[in-house]
């Protein structure tokens, strides 16, 4: 199938009333979930999930990626009126974007970062349909080595790029791994750390665990401040079309921003937080004027927004074509797809165009509907965003419960999450990294089957990782990555990139 | 941060330890034929590894700033929350979703969201019956009926 007769397809399920209504509300939830601080896509998507059990699989991976790709509009929103990121992505669009915002800009600010938001967007879903087959047929020559090879390489590069430290971020790592494989031994039968439980059999649910780690832990993290009222810049939003000078300042962060963004968000490990926090380290080092950055340069805007967006595209890549998710975001979706029956990897394309192309043209879709509710109503998102979190935070806890309990209906899964959250409230105050905890949880059990597959098939010889040349690149790229956090030349500048993003 | 990566490194581990203690019980097997606790061994070892040198890497570092991690908490909230949640799902079987459901937030809104009573009850009362229309009837979810509500059906 070509690529037009592929997009054809597309666009037929796409239009299709039923997918375009859950694309609209997947847009929606994830606008309001980015404009609303202490509720990230993950946690959301996770609560949904269990409601498209009784969607057909397109309309609710439809809903569920409209969420994630939403929320990366909605949270500049946040970030650019009262300072605080609505989600993780949005951390560094603070630093310019509040800026901008008390020198009474907040509309072209707002309107950057909507407009960069849906080029980004639109050329991140027009690279995922043009790599994605190529990578797809790529991905045929992979056996249970290169799998395991290319798990490897991902970890390592979570840990490498995690904002804080590298080596707490791999003990995260250790610790998702062996929470991946509590419960029945898929190969031998054999029940692992289930203490005779029977709810432990069937190992520890995804949903919880995230529902814990980034819903309930959250709220503890702002309980304990007193957090009051937000304080919401009273400022009037006018002019949200930028100006010609803008677009002129802006034409290249928006470019880098995409290209950087789209590449970081393929690799396992990356995604969309790393993407804006590289974007704009990007920005500074090409600006001819890098101390005004954090002063209000609509440049510091357009470039991570763009980023964000075209990582949210290019984190599909993986997910789809080698079944292996990006980031916790894309664990969760590639849980939805198989609890519906779907296998993402290689054989997707050939085996359900329909669902393949479907869910990509949609994002189209979805980009157009985004900026349309961003930029017209973001009145609407300002007074959402003045509701209290004393409201708020009842809310989100109720709906951590309801999904881990519509899960399979079992109050354990909600007692699963609360001592998820109590962990994830201390992992986050000792500063360990919780995605990639997620991350290995999910890739574990991969990670797992695909080593004693690999031992198997070579009697035990485990230089079957280096004999075949993909796997070997993929660890050779991964040992590379370890030495170089290890040599000082190259520990510093990764400092010196944490530190700037964060300044 | 210094003390506190001490600190926690140290509790990492210790879990690394229990990991790998445990994991061989399981069946370690071989490099050709592995065993059930071939993969939580690999986990284990690498938790301790990390655990050990993130230990070495707060141990030598100098001169670094005071972090102050448990200082102006409000301990009360925290304590709050964690038991109405412990309460609500123990007990959510028996009360049933829209009994639990509305006490819980009301509880949450008016003694720690610092709202008055009469918008906490209504909050309550919405979230509630929005909730169970959302989730139960449109969505079939299949929220706990409860004992009350299993006597009426």
């Amino acid at each position: 199938m070509g690529f037009l007769d592929s997009f054809i397809v597309g666009l037929q399920v796409a239009f299709v009333p039923t997918n375009l209504f859950f694309c609209f509300i997947g847009c929606l939830i994830g606008t309001l979930v980015g404009v609303l601080p202490g509720l990230g896509p993950t946690a959301v998507i996770s609560l949904l999930l269990p409601m498209t059990f009784h969607l057909n699989p397109i309309s609710g991976v439809i809903m569920l990626a409209g969420i994630y790709y939403g929320a990366m509009y909605g949270g500049s929103t946040t970030s650019i009126l009262v300072n605080i990121p609505g989600e993780a992505a949005s951390v560094v669009t603070c630093l310019d974007g509040y800026q901008m915002a008390r020198q009474g800009r907040a509309g072209p600010a707002l309107g950057m970062s909507a407009m960069g938001s849906f080029i980004a967007g639109t050329f991140g879903v027009l690279f995922l349909m043009l790599l994605s087959p190529p990578l797809a047929e790529l991905a045929l020559k992979f056996g249970p080595p290169e799998y395991f090879s290319l798990m490897i390489l991902g970890l390592t590069l979570l840990g490498f790029l995690s904002s804080g430290s590298m080596l707490k971020s791999m003990a995260m790592a250790g610790a998702g791994l062996f929470l991946g494989t509590v419960g029945l031994d898929n190969l031998t039968g054999t029940p692992r750390f289930t203490f005779d439980s029977p709810t432990l059999m069937d190992g520890i649910d995804l949903v919880p665990i995230v529902m814990g780690l980034f819903g309930v832990a959250e709220v503890f993290s702002n309980l304990e401040q007193n957090i009051g009222a937000r304080d919401v810049l009273k400022t009037k939003i006018e002019h949200i079309l930028p100006t010609k000078l803008d677009w002129i300042r802006s034409k290249w962060a928006l470019a880098r921003g995409t290209i950087i963004g789209f590449f970081l968000g393929i690799l396992p490990g990356g995604g969309a937080i790393i993407a804006s926090f590289a974007s704009y380290a990007l920005e500074k080092r090409f600006s001819k004027t890098p101390e005004k950055f954090g002063t209000g340069m609509i440049e510091g805007v357009a470039g991570p927004e763009a980023a964000n967006n075209s990582a949210a595209s290019g984190a599909f890549i993986p997910m789809l074509t080698l079944g292996i998710p990006a980031n916790a975001v894309m664990a969760v979706l590639l849980g939805a797809l198989i609890i519906h029956g779907v296998q993402p990897g290689p054989f997707l394309i050939k085996e359900r165009p329909d669902l393949f192309w479907g869910v990509i043209t949609s994002m189209y879709v979805g980009n157009v509907m985004l900026l349309i509710l961003n930029l017209p109503l973001i009145g609407l998102w300002v007074r959402a965003l003045r509701v209290p979190y004393g409201i708020l935070f009842p809310l989100i806890l109720l709906f951590c419960l309801i999904g881990s309990y519509s899960l399979k209906n079992n109050p354990w899964d909600m007692f699963t999450m609360a001592m998820f959250g109590i962990v994830g409230y201390f992992l986050r105050k000792y500063k360990y990294d919780t995605p990639s905890l997620v991350l290995a949880f999910v890739l574990g059990p991969i990670m797992e089957a695909s080593l004693r597959r690999s031992l198997l098939l070579s009697n035990g010889s485990p230089f079957v990782f280096f004999q075949r040349p993909i796997s070997a690149v993929f660890l050779v790229a991964a040992l590379a990555l370890v030495l170089s956090s290890v040599l000082p030349a190259m520990k510093k500048k990764r400092e010196a990139i944490i530190v700037e993003t964060e300044d | 941060m210094r003390k506190h990566d001490l600190i926690s490194s140290a509790i990492w581990f210790f879990v690394s330890l229990l990991i790998l203690f445990s994991a061989p019980k399981l069946g370690f097997g071989s490099l050709s034929v592995p065993g059930s606790g071939f993969m939580p061994f690999l986990a284990g070892a690498f938790i301790c590894l990390f655990s050990i040198a993130t230990f070495l890497s707060a141990l030598f570092t100098k001169g670094e700033e005071k972090v102050v991690l448990w200082g102006n908490i409000n301990y009360f909230k925290l304590v709050t929350v964690l038991v109405l949640l412990l309460v609500y799902i123990f007990v959510i079987d028996y009360v049933g979703f829209l009994v639990g459901t509305f006490l819980l937030i009301l509880l949450l809104m008016h003694f720690l969201g610092s709202l008055r009573w009469l918008p906490s009850l209504f909050g309550a009362f919405a979230t509630t019956i929005c909730c169970y229309f959302i989730f139960d009837v449109w969505l079939r979810t299949n929220l706990p009926k409860g004992v009350i509500m299993s006597w009426v059906s």
